[in-house]
């Protein structure tokens, strides 16, 4: 009996029947399912897929959640046909949407990444122009690239009404935010190939690069709203909010030097006024701190990276407010030293970090005035001291050298002669 | 919004005059009037503006063949099918048959004696 066209459709319905709820369901980690009418209208998707170099990956792990996403990535790696990833590039969009409406942001991302990734590998193709000639659209006072345009756009506006919406409120969204934004931020770092179809990667790109524009613009303002109509005695929560607000925007949405650089300024006189009404120890004081130290870092990266220029001494000053709260002289040195690093000849971090290294003098001067006068009397003294002599020195001078007016080196001095004259140890 | 080519499962790809044809005869076919002004509307988004044509069509998942009918059972009835032959023994004609004047026995159906005594010297 021949094999007709006939018989291809119906093996192709039957496998497709038989493996696309499998396959959603492992796209979609196991959560989401499809009625008959939704299988019936994906067969074309697992008959191309079943072509593709990345067939094989997907199939020996339709039945195991637990190898997904690697799968993924691997079938990526392999290869899949423009057609395929036309299907993919859609599917992804609908689980992502699905995961995103039911609060799992961190799996919508991924899926979402993964959809803007197929979409990139199409357009990298002459497909899309196939397509429209196939279509074949009386075009009349516009182009096929307008509609590609305009779909890719219309996902950004979503986006950003998304990331607006969740900064709008007062406890904000961070979930919805963060996915909304990271969306955004992968977009718009898109590296567009030679070949962009209709130009809709570079457009798609764009409108993204706008949005986190737009998004930065409205939480600036609310920021600097909110910090002019602060009361800096308030309540931890309510000093601590507009800057853990912004933490959460800017972790996910990478931000402009502009915005960096008005933040951390911001800031600094914020963490000057908290001091002055004598708020300076309260936990939202450290929140404030905490929130904002990732931008100071990353401002700081770019001063020293060259990308940014002139902004060395606020970055510095932040970093004096962090390492005053650190106890441990490791760290507490290494907060200083960054800031020397970021700007050179800072007076405020010489001035502590000369501080961390007299307080090396503590131990031994205690350890000195605790030894009884008649010590002096002791032939070896010297033999069994004189290292503690030697350390309080070291701290003096090390002090001296980092920053010479320190105040209290006069003390240190005139501790250690008074004892080096009692013990005899000069 | 559902996207029209999805819900009514018509393959994006065809043109103006070939979704009027078909979704003519789907509003025909259909079992109420909500049913038909939802075809109706569908036609209405596809064939107003050709840019939502486009659109739509893009943003619809990529048909099978037209030969292909939706359900398995449908698909099932259009392969041909050929019939099936009942299996018999065949007959094994021996010389016996022709020494005997033709006598086959009460079955001719029933495989006869093979004779084990042929010489081959003779």
């Amino acid at each position: 009996m021949k094999w007709t066209q006939k018989h291809e459709a119906l093996l192709s319905a039957l496998r497709g029947d038989d493996t696309i709820p499998s396959l959603y369901r492992a796209l979609s980690h196991g959560r989401y399912h499809l009625d008959e009418d939704q299988v019936a209208r994906l067969r074309d998707w697992v008959r191309s897929l079943a072509t593709d170099p990345a067939w094989p990956h997907l199939e020996r792990s339709l039945d195991s959640l637990t190898a997904w996403p690697e799968t993924w990535n691997s079938a990526v790696e392999a290869g899949f046909s423009p057609l395929s990833d036309h299907h993919n590039a859609l599917v992804l969009r609908e689980i992502a949407g699905r995961f995103a409406s039911d609060g799992d942001y961190k799996s919508a991302l991924r899926l979402y990444i993964w959809h803007v990734e197929a979409f990139q590998r199409l357009f990298a193709t002459d497909y899309p122009l196939n397509f429209v000639a196939d279509v074949d659209p009386q075009a009349e006072g516009w182009e096929p690239k307008d509609v590609f345009t305009g779909i890719f756009r219309d996902e950004t506006e979503d986006l950003i009404a998304k990331a607006k919406d969740a900064y709008a409120t007062q406890t904000i969204d961070r979930g919805q935010l963060k996915f909304a934004a990271s969306c955004l931020d992968f977009v718009a770092k898109l590296q567009v190939g030679t070949t962009d179809s209709f130009g809709a990667m570079t457009a798609w790109k764009a409108s993204a690069v706008s949005g986190k524009s737009e998004i930065s613009r409205i939480a600036q303002k609310r920021f600097d709203d909110e910090l002019d109509a602060m009361d800096w005695t308030a309540d931890n929560d309510t000093i601590a909010a507009p800057f853990e607000r912004l933490s959460t925007l800017t972790a996910a949405l990478t931000p402009s030097e502009a915005l960096l650089v008005h933040v951390v300024t911001e800031t600094v006189e914020v963490l000057w006024k908290i001091r002055h009404v004598g708020n300076d120890e309260s936990d939202g004081f450290k929140r404030i701190l905490a929130a904002i130290a990732p931008l100071n870092e990353m401002l700081a990266e770019r001063v020293l990276s060259g990308k940014a220029f002139g902004h060395n001494s606020k970055c510095a000053d932040f970093m004096v407010f962090e390492g005053e709260l650190i106890s441990e002289p490791g760290p507490r040195s290494a907060k200083f030293k960054r800031g020397l690093e970021v700007c050179p000849g800072h007076r405020n971090c010489l001035m502590l970090l000369s501080y961390v290294r007299l307080h090396d003098a503590d131990v031994p001067l205690v350890q000195l005035e605790t030894l009884p006068s008649i010590t002096k009397a002791v032939p070896g003294r010297k033999a069994l001291y004189g290292r503690l002599v030697g350390e309080i020195e070291s701290a003096i001078a090390g002090c001296e050298e980092i920053f010479a007016h320190n105040k209290s080196l006069p003390e240190y001095k005139e501790r250690l002669q008074k004892q080096k004259e009692r013990l005899g140890m000069e | 919004m559902s996207n029209p080519f999805d819900e009514l499962g018509v393959d994006p790809r065809m043109s103006v005059k070939e979704l009027t044809e078909v979704m003519k005869r789907m509003a025909e076919r259909a079992a109420s009037d909500e049913e038909r002004e939802r075809i109706q509307s569908f036609w209405r988004m596809l064939t107003l503006r050709e840019r939502d044509r486009l659109r739509w069509a893009f943003l619809a998942h990529p048909r099978p063949p037209a030969a292909e009918a939706t359900s398995v059972d449908a698909l099932r009835e259009a392969v041909p099918t050929v019939p099936v032959r009942a299996k018999f023994d065949a007959p094994v004609p021996t010389v016996r048959d022709c020494l005997d004047g033709g006598h086959q026995g009460d079955n001719f159906l029933s495989p006869a004696p093979r004779w084990d005594g042929w010489d081959q010297t003779d």
